[in-house]
């Protein structure tokens, strides 16, 4: 297999190789915040010895760009990251290398060259508005999958679900209190779905997410189980995110 | 278990810190292992995951067939109070075990102020404090690391103590409890045949007497097979000494985030208030193309992207500017930096420091300790101001904007006129910064005091420390003579420096009190915002014994050390003769450049300081080929 180092161009480079990175983050690597990830895999990168390039300046690192951040405690089954290589690898050859010398959790599955850069070819950031999130919730007693149906029915039926939400201050501002706010998260539901099994029940929401409007799983559950029959402790739920999307844009 | 402790991991802050899966771990066959030994560092993940020790031992340790070692660290108190809450008992991050399933829980003791955690720990892992009241199928619980070297306050707690260098000695005690445990054996059997390696010291052997005045009487052993002193382990050929090719890279930020090569151990100076000087002795090196062959291992397996020179002082290794300059050359173009965290107040560091860093970030750090040239001369700190201003005036011009000086108040002999000194020589750095031209938007210099703790083995083990009052006074002076602009005033407390004073001087009386201490909540002391004094003083008040006799009473020449019947080699003949010198103001030169001071350590031990500077050496180093053709 072909084993090369990162090497600091002598000139800036410009032929580059674009390669979008499919991964998971589950398990253990769950608690590790979005910080935490960008170490970790600038480091795997450097122990897979990818020929990738620095960038130009003081400090010389890694030029990697990731999509939305995911808090500390969910797993994502789909996460994506954008690496610029200056040889050509398959991308079979890509994800093997990474896999090799990646910790627990964390997982390449597909890799894909990308079309050369041009002007619409915009980053992760700004092409992903929409994560779909799956959360399993542990119940103290079982209910009805008809009840939950009704309810789910009734939780969308709400033209408005305000929530309020404390800002802080920012750093430099006069204001030295939280201020509520209050946010309709409604319009940023797309769809919410249900089921039990056993004392577990499984919610699939898909959210609005981005600068175009974001709603956290948290803060739907939150509204989502104040009335539940059913008591539930949040910090329990285990929550993964299973899609960023719209998919189709993201892979070429 | 995992799934257990999973249920209030998001109920704490950092859960990263509890659930290991770092790159490079060991998982090792459990049920196929003989040896099973848990590394305890009493400290939160981010400091013992910073600890080089640590990831010595780990390769060590796991390098074995028939051992395995998995770690454990203090959990912060949002944790502990969880853990305690949903009974979760303190367990390894490897394989999720209960602690108490292991055969040595094994703490490193690298303050004082982790004891409290230590008794926190035993107790989470739901093991008796008193090791006299654990059973046979409890762990043993050993304890090593600086600290070690008087371990007298913790000696109720720890079955058996390593002094000195852990590399070799780990070995000899893993091989006799494998052996041991094949053939059947009890708590006590074990203890006694560990007791007779060197380097082993099990406090339940030695009987302490005490005079009416409260001053030791005598330490004697149980029995006379069991040497009345105990001798500190130091390994020798270092530079081929068992060295990690792989260490634990943590996901979350930890202090150290970095690979640490260790090019030196031990360090040359003397300076009588350092007990890092004394316990590391004698001065050892190893080779550049060692430690270019461990880097390589070490970047590559890590994928860290900055290699730390690691040792007492960096700038004193004798080859220091070639391994820079071949490592730079090595990774320069991969992206990965060097760095030195150690540097002595001099222009050859700051131009070292120049040459090899290139990112100026946090700026400079010099540790004067003393403010004047006579209390300089006192504690054998031998530069000068105008190493000092040269240094600074050199770090201005290579682009650093900010500097750090450290000093300690207190120290033996100190006056006022010392303490203004230290105001004294802020401003004269400060004026090189502005007669620079550095801006005085960046420019900054940090004062930082911390203050003067007696410790064992030591030329100043003897002195009294300052009490907490006039440490506190010439705090205040000091911090009211430096409100200047671009000038920082940063200091510790005095009451922490204090009961660290005593447990560093202390004898096995204080087991109690540092019991007393851990039952009315304190933990994590040397945090200054758990550090609970109150109740420090109440549990000092409710022992019945008074602090100040251990913190700020001078001890005698004749009277017996706590720690007397621990050899760390250093002859108590060249410490006093240090202690008159101190007080005429005379110096001790180096013992690496100059001359061998005569501290009695090398003779005793056998051993001898290991130096690499040679132009053969160099040559033999670089091209092994060139120097076998024209043989
Ligand atoms: S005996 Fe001499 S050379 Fe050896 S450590 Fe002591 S002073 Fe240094």
């Amino acid at each position: 297999m072909e084993v090369f180092s990162p090497v600091l161009p002598q000139k800036p480079v410009n032929v580059f190789w674009r390669y979008r990175l499919q991964f998971s983050k589950m398990g253990l690597a769950c608690y590790l915040s979005h910080h935490d990830l960008i170490r970790t895999f600038t480091r795997a990168i450097r122990r897979a010895r990818l020929p990738v390039a620095l960038t130009q300046g003081f400090n010389p690192h890694l030029d990697l760009s990731y999509g939305p951040p995911l808090p500390v405690g969910i797993a994502g089954e789909k996460e994506y990251l954008d690496l610029n290589l200056i040889r050509a690898l398959s991308p079979a050859s890509i994800c093997s290398l990474l896999n090799k010398v990646l910790p627990e959790g964390l997982r390449v599955n597909k890799a894909w060259l990308m079309p050369k850069r041009s002007k619409d070819s915009s980053s992760l950031v700004t092409l992903i508005c929409q994560a779909t999130y799956l959360a399993r919730i542990p119940l103290a007693e079982e209910i009805e999958a008809v009840e939950l149906a009704n309810y789910i029915r009734d939780f969308l039926a709400a033209d408005e679900i305000v929530i309020l939400r404390l800002i802080k201050p920012k750093k430099k501002s006069k204001e030295k209190e939280e201020k509520e706010k209050k946010q309709n998260i409604r319009p940023g539901i797309f769809s919410l779905k249900g089921q039990v099994k056993a004392k577990e029940m499984l919610l699939e929401m898909k959210l609005s997410l981005g600068s175009k409007g974001n709603v956290r799983p948290e803060q739907v559950l939150r509204v989502f189980l104040a009335n539940f029959p059913a008591q539930v402790d949040l910090a329990e739920v285990k929550i993964i995110r299973t899609e960023l999307g719209p998919p189709e844009l993201l892979t070429p | 278990m995992l799934k257990q402790i999973e249920k209030i991991l998001l109920k704490v802050q950092k859960p990263a810190r509890y659930v290991g899966g770092e790159w490079n771990i060991i998982r090792k066959n459990w049920a196929e292992t003989a040896v099973k030994v848990v590394f305890a560092f009493p400290d939160v993940y981010e400091i013992g995951m910073s600890h080089l020790g640590l990831q010595i031992l780990y390769h060590i340790v796991n390098s074995r067939d028939d051992a395995l070692m998995e770690r454990v660290f203090a959990p912060w108190p949002d944790m502990e109070e969880m853990m305690r809450k949903h009974k979760i008992p303190l367990y390894s991050l490897e394989s999720y075990r209960p602690v108490r399933d292991f055969d040595l829980f094994a703490f490193t003791l690298q303050s004082e102020m982790t004891y409290t955690n230590v008794l926190n720990m035993l107790d989470l892992a739901g093991l008796p404090l008193s090791s006299a009241e654990r059973k046979d199928e409890d762990p043993l619980v050993i304890a090593g690391g600086p600290c070690a070297c008087n371990p007298e306050p913790l000696a109720d707690f720890i079955d058996l103590f390593v002094l000195g260098e852990g590399e070799e000695v780990i070995q000899e005690l893993l091989d006799l409890y494998s052996l041991m445990s094949r053939e059947g054996y009890s708590r006590r059997q074990f203890l006694y045949r560990a007791a007779k390696i060197a380097g082993i010291y099990v406090p339940s052997f030695y009987l302490v007497s005490y005079r009416p005045d409260g001053r030791i009487e005598a330490v004697k052993p149980v029995q006379d097979d069991l040497p009345a002193r105990v001798t500190r382990r130091v390994v020798t050929n270092f530079d081929q000494i068992s060295y990690p090719t792989r260490f634990i890279v943590p996901g979350i930020e930890i202090v150290h985030d970095r690979v640490m090569l260790e090019i030196m151990r031990g360090c040359a100076h003397g300076c009588r208030f350092c007990q890092a000087g004394i316990i590391y002795r004698p001065v050892r090196e190893k080779t550049p193309a060692t430690l270019l062959s461990q880097a390589e291992k070490l970047v590559y397996s890590t994928g860290y992207d900055e290699i730390s020179l690691i040792s007492l002082s960096s700038a004193d290794y004798s080859r220091i500017k070639e391994v820079a300059r071949l490592l730079l050359d090595r990774f320069e173009k991969q992206g990965v930096n060097v760095s030195l965290p150690s540097l002595r107040a001099d222009t050859f560091s700051v131009a070292l420091a120049q040459e090899v860093q290139r990112v100026r970030r946090a700026g400079l750090t010099f540790a004067p300790e003393a403010g004047s040239q006579r209390l300089r001369k006192v504690i054998n700190k031998g530069i000068t101001e105008e190493d000092l201003l040269g240094a600074v005036s050199s770090a201005f011009k290579a682009g650093w904007s900010a500097v750090k000086l450290y000093f300690m108040l207190g120290l033996p002999t100190e006056t006022e006129e010392d303490v203004i000194e230290i105001a004294r020589l802020a401003y004269r750095v400060l004026r090189v910064g502005i007669d620079q031209k550095i801006s005085s938007a960046r420019l900054k210099v940090t004062v930082s005091v911390s203050s003067f703790v007696p410790k064992a083995h030591t030329v100043f083990q003897w002195e009294p420390q300052g009490e907490v009052a006039v440490l506190r006074q010439r705090q205040k002076g000091l911090r009211e003579k430096l409100k200047g602009r671009n000038l920082v005033f940063r200091w510790s407390e005095p009451e922490m420096s204090f009961i660290e004073a005593v447990l560093a001087r202390g004898d096995r009386r204080l087991g109690r009190v540092i019991e007393e201490a851990w039952r009315e909540g304190c933990r994590f002391d040397g945090w200054s915002e758990y550090f609970l004094y109150e109740r420090w003083c109440n549990a000092f008040q409710r022992v019945g014994l008074d602090p100040a006799f251990y913190a700020n009473r001078r001890y005698d020449y004749d009277e017996v050390l706590p720690w007397e019947h621990l050899n760390f080699g250093v002859s108590k003949d060249f410490l006093r003769r240090e202690v008159e010198l101190a007080l005429k103001g005379q110096q001790t030169p180096t013992c690496q450049r100059e001359k061998c001071a005569g501290c009695g350590l090398c003779p005793a031990f056998g051993v001898i300081p290991e130096i690499i500077a040679s132009e053969v050496n160099e040559v033999a180093v670089r091209n092994p080929e060139v120097i076998n053709g024209s043989f």
